[in-house]
């Protein structure tokens, strides 16, 4: 059984088109469920705990990544482990929008594609990143320049103010076809990448054709594989992407929890 | 990590698909870095470098530290003792300013070496990477009472 929750601004009639596609291809397969709209006064934890109690299973998040964010905080507060037996909440995603990276990664970047992988439902279990105690997919979690990373030993110094690090645990640059990465950005293997990237400057036609722009303009420097890292900054919040755009107080702990969540991924999924 | 290259005269080669740490040129660590995988050096390292890998100093790269790794291809400036368990390799481009302890070695024509170098075939060149290797002197005649 299926519960879906549908982000407030999917009602926007921008959105009406591809919300009554979504409908259509889900009566069509048989897998209509219970739905929930995210209004700002919604209690989202407290509907995930009753849909959790009434025996639904899988938990789709209805719009971006945000939407996906917000529902996998209530998920996992509700105890829970994936693989215990008749406790495998999975979580799952239809992208309505823009900002679709973790709808991306699980193979469901389309509507009709995230309607097959629902079907399918294969599940795997990913390793969720935690920033100052609140659990972040992490596809890209982007900090500003002008920081440090603190390990438990060490730290790493950026000499160039134009360097930008992301911490993922899944490949979110689009790199698979590059055989140097092949081992890194792997979401089960219980540690994250704190990646230093360089963004080349492109003159003239090299803007629209050159290879670094397409796969999303980052050119990647360095690569430090990690269980906790603690991002140091000169300012007192730092300005963070993770999942969505928000701010956080410095200094930011950023930890890697193993296996914790269970998502339900497609074919063709990035993981 | 390490293959034999057949175009190079069977030559060691690192691959660089399997590199897990890069410390890129825009970067610079400070502390005792340790890694248990392979560790691609391409900016500044203070302090200390340990990895239960390979490890590979490029061109550009300079160390002021410690380095204790499997196996190494040092390419780079290394100020600082190096022990490696198996095999090392410097390059022609490598500047290397300490003691190495090591169990195979190749040096290429051009690279500058400052320090004592310990080359044995048994376990010793772990064991022997906090200390400086040691150099046997030359036995000269005994002298007779």
């Amino acid at each position: 059984m299926f519960a879906y929750f549908l982000d407030d601004w999917t009602a926007h009639k921008r959105y009406a088109r591809e919300v009554d596609s979504l409908d259509l291809l889900l009566t069509q397969h048989g897998i209509i469920g219970r739905r929930l709209r995210l209004g700002r006064l919604h209690d989202l934890d407290a509907s995930a705990r009753d849909c959790a109690a009434s025996g639904i299973r899988t938990f789709v998040a209805v719009g971006n990544d945000g939407t996906a964010s917000k529902l996998l905080n209530s998920l996992l507060k509700i105890d829970w482990r994936p693989g215990e037996k008749g406790r495998s909440l999975a979580l799952a995603v239809l992208p309505i929008g823009e900002e679709q990276k973790i709808a991306s990664c699980l193979g469901s970047a389309t509507i009709p594609e995230a309607v097959q992988t629902l079907v399918g439902r294969r599940t795997e279990s990913i390793d969720v990143g935690k920033l100052n105690n609140r659990h972040y997919f992490m596809t890209l979690a982007t900090f500003p320049p002008k920081v440090s990373l603190g390990f438990l030993s060490y730290t790493v110094n950026l000499l160039d103010d134009e360097h930008q690090v992301h911490i993922c645990n899944i490949n979110a640059f689009n790199l698979k076809s590059d055989r140097r990465y092949q081992k890194s950005f792997n979401p089960q293997d219980g540690t994250f990448e704190a990646v230093v990237t360089r963004r080349p400057l492109a003159v003239g036609w090299k803007k629209l054709f050159s290879k670094e722009r397409q796969a999303g303009g980052y050119q990647i420097e360095s690569v430090f594989p990690h269980q906790k890292i603690t991002v140091l900054s000169r300012e007192k919040t730092i300005t963070v992407v993770a999942d969505a755009e928000k701010q956080l107080t410095a200094p930011v702990e950023v930890e890697i929890e193993p296996r914790k969540l269970l998502v339900v991924v497609g074919a063709g999924n990035n993981l | 990590m390490f293959t034999k290259d057949k175009n190079q005269g069977g030559r060691l080669r690192m691959e660089d698909r399997e590199n897990e740490t890069i410390i890129g040129p825009s970067v610079k660590v400070e502390g005792d870095f340790t890694s248990d995988g392979n560790v691609l050096v391409q900016g500044l390292v203070n302090g200390s470098l340990r990895t239960k890998g390979n490890l590979k100093v490029e061109v550009g790269a300079k160390i002021k530290a410690s380095v204790e790794a499997t196996n190494a291809i040092i390419r780079g400036q290394i100020k600082g003792n190096i022990a490696i368990q198996e095999s090392l390799e410097i390059g022609e481009t490598a500047m290397v300013e300490g003691d190495i302890a090591t169990k195979i070695i190749s040096i290429a024509p051009g690279a500058v070496i400052n320090g004592h170098c310990l080359v044995s075939p048994a376990e010793r060149a772990g064991q022997d990477s906090a200390e400086p290797a040691a150099v046997q002197k030359p036995a000269g005649p005994r002298e007779r009472p």
